[in-house]
């Protein structure tokens, strides 16, 4: 039997053998940016060296930087919060009911039908300048793909499983919470993990709607005082902030589908 | 102590997606003595695992009944009454092999040391000593299926539906589960139906093997066994065995004249 830390050695190396080709490929390319503009072959002004850019980074230390980042951090988690909570909520509706399911189909596929960009001002408009109306951007974009995932999920059961729970005199109830909801994870997870990156693009659309802070508020203003450097570091910023998202649900999704190969089952 | 099985003018019809109906099984009527094993042979899509369901009360049949010991089938199966493996192992991934074999009286919400510590013999009993934590992705099919049996044996079910639970084994793992089957089945006097197209097992296992038509499945013709109701692998290499396969395979050649007849 393997120690955790010798299992968490395996997964370190295994890891770094499945990404080191695009951080390499990262690397290649911030290489070729940084002399490309050092050299003077593209203008400065239009394509800052990745020094400038990292440099830019690093001076965002500050509580004035971290205000931004904590405002635009805090809509996405709650507004990814809600959205997913609403798509699996909805999910599971429709799933069990068809009167929900034609009621709300419709409904759902319109909303998502509407361009994001478009929605934003509305929301500004309505719910006024605060974070509030950015959190409910955020939700808004994460709840389609969780529900879509939700519905599909439940709906994609091996039969047989619940079958087989019915012939051990299980009700409706136990069915669902023993086998329709955890043979549904897999797809669930995938779909969060699609809506938490989302999450952070409905916040920083519905910032640079109009705002008095966050990411977005930042990059449109760094783009008024053309400092492109540090547009593109709340850009390298806002990734971050995402692909820790994605991280964080992909984490998660380790822990609760345990049973899954390569999952996280040690110790169980 | 097993259950008296009747199925009385059975069918069963689906409506296809066309709108179309489709006569999937019946009409068929057969009875199974208590503690009897019968096997149901039959070509593929002749209803085989639709007449299982409704057995186990998991379908409802379109008309006719099944009863067992009078009852509807929903009723002892809601008591634990009745065991089921199917041809998959099914197990819940998210669950151990010993969990899984303890699922049903989890259900039903009698679980103790006393029932867990017998889940344990009979994973031991069926050859999965040192695998009860492990989980059904780290087994092979055989091993799954063999979780499945010890899942059914459980609660000590009176009936033991079994559809073609060995079909996706290689032939050394089916013969050895075969013989594990009969060895579970044999000291609780179980009544077992087994649902087959494979000749070999349905002989090895039944008392008697009903030989199904094509679709519509309904009863073509009966062949008894008499091989004794204790049976060990010598079985195989004697006489009186083959003499049953010959016999189930004439029963079956004539079934298929009389049909195209």
């Amino acid at each position: 039997m393997k120690s955790a830390m010798g299992r968490s050695t395996d997964r370190l190396r295994a890891s770094t053998k499945e990404w080191w080709p695009s951080v390499a490929f990262l690397g290649l390319f911030a290489l070729a940016v940084e002399v490309l503009a050092r050299t003077g072959s593209v203008p400065r002004v239009i394509l800052p060296p990745v020094s400038d850019v990292a440099g830019s980074i690093s001076g965002m230390g500050g509580p004035f930087f971290l205000r931004h980042l904590g405002m635009t951090a805090f809509e996405s988690v709650v507004g990814f919060a809600i959205g997913a909570a609403a798509g699996l909520g909805i999910g599971v509706m429709m799933y069990y009911s068809r009167v929900l399911e034609r009621l709300l189909y419709p409904i759902v596929v319109t909303s998502k039908a509407v361009p994001v960009v478009a929605m934003a001002p509305l929301l500004t408009f309505w719910l006024g300048y605060d974070v509030w109306a950015k959190t409910l951007m955020a939700a808004l974009v994460s709840y389609f793909p969780v529900t879509v995932g939700t519905v599909s999920g439940l709906k994609y059961v091996d039969e047989d499983l619940t079958d087989l729970v019915r012939s051990f005199g299980a009700n409706e109830w136990v069915v669902f919470t023993e086998v329709r909801l955890r043979a549904a994870l897999p797809n669930v997870f995938a779909s969060l993990k699609v809506g938490s990156v989302l999450s952070v693009v409905g916040s920083v659309v519905g910032e640079m709607a109009g705002s008095t802070g966050g990411l977005g508020y930042l990059l449109l203003s760094s783009i008024y005082y053309v400092d492109v450097a540090s547009s593109a570091a709340v850009c390298v910023v806002m990734a971050g902030l995402g692909l820790s998202m994605f991280a964080s649900v992909s984490l998660l999704e380790r822990k609760i589908i345990y049973w899954r190969p390569g999952a996280d089952n040690g110790g169980r | 102590m097993g259950a008296r099985i009747v199925v009385d003018e059975l069918t069963v019809r689906y409506r296809l997606k066309s709108g179309d109906l489709i006569n999937a099984l019946g009409p068929i009527s057969l009875e199974v003595e208590n503690g009897e094993r019968v096997a149901l042979l039959g070509p593929s899509g002749c209803g085989k695992t639709t007449m299982l369901k409704v057995t186990a009360g998991l379908l409802r049949p379109s008309s006719g009944r099944v009863l067992m010991d009078g009852e509807d089938p929903s009723l002892p199966r809601r008591r634990g009454e009745i065991g089921v493996v199917f041809q998959k192992p099914t197990l819940l991934p998210w669950r151990s092999v010993l969990e899984n074999v303890l699922l049903p009286l989890r259900i039903r919400g009698d679980v103790d040391g006393r029932l867990e510590r017998m889940a344990i013999d009979l994973l031991h009993a069926i050859g999965l000593k040192g695998f009860e934590r492990s989980y059904p992705n780290e087994l092979s099919i055989g091993m799954q299926q063999r979780c499945a049996l010890a899942r059914a044996m459980i609660q000590s079910p009176k009936v033991l539906l079994l559809d073609e639970p060995f079909a996706s084994l290689d032939e050394m793992n089916r013969e050895t589960l075969n013989f594990d089957l009969l060895r579970l089945c044999e000291p609780n006097g179980v009544t077992a139906l087994l649902i087959t197209h494979n000749v070999y097992e349905a002989v090895l296992f039944s008392d008697r093997v009903i030989v199904l038509s094509e679709r519509p499945g309904r009863k073509v013709t009966e062949v008894r066994v008499d091989l004794g109701k204790e049976r060990d692998p010598r079985v195989l290499e004697s006489e009186r065995f083959y003499e049953h396969i010959i016999r189930v395979r004439k029963a079956l050649r004539l079934s298929r004249l009389e049909v195209a007849g």
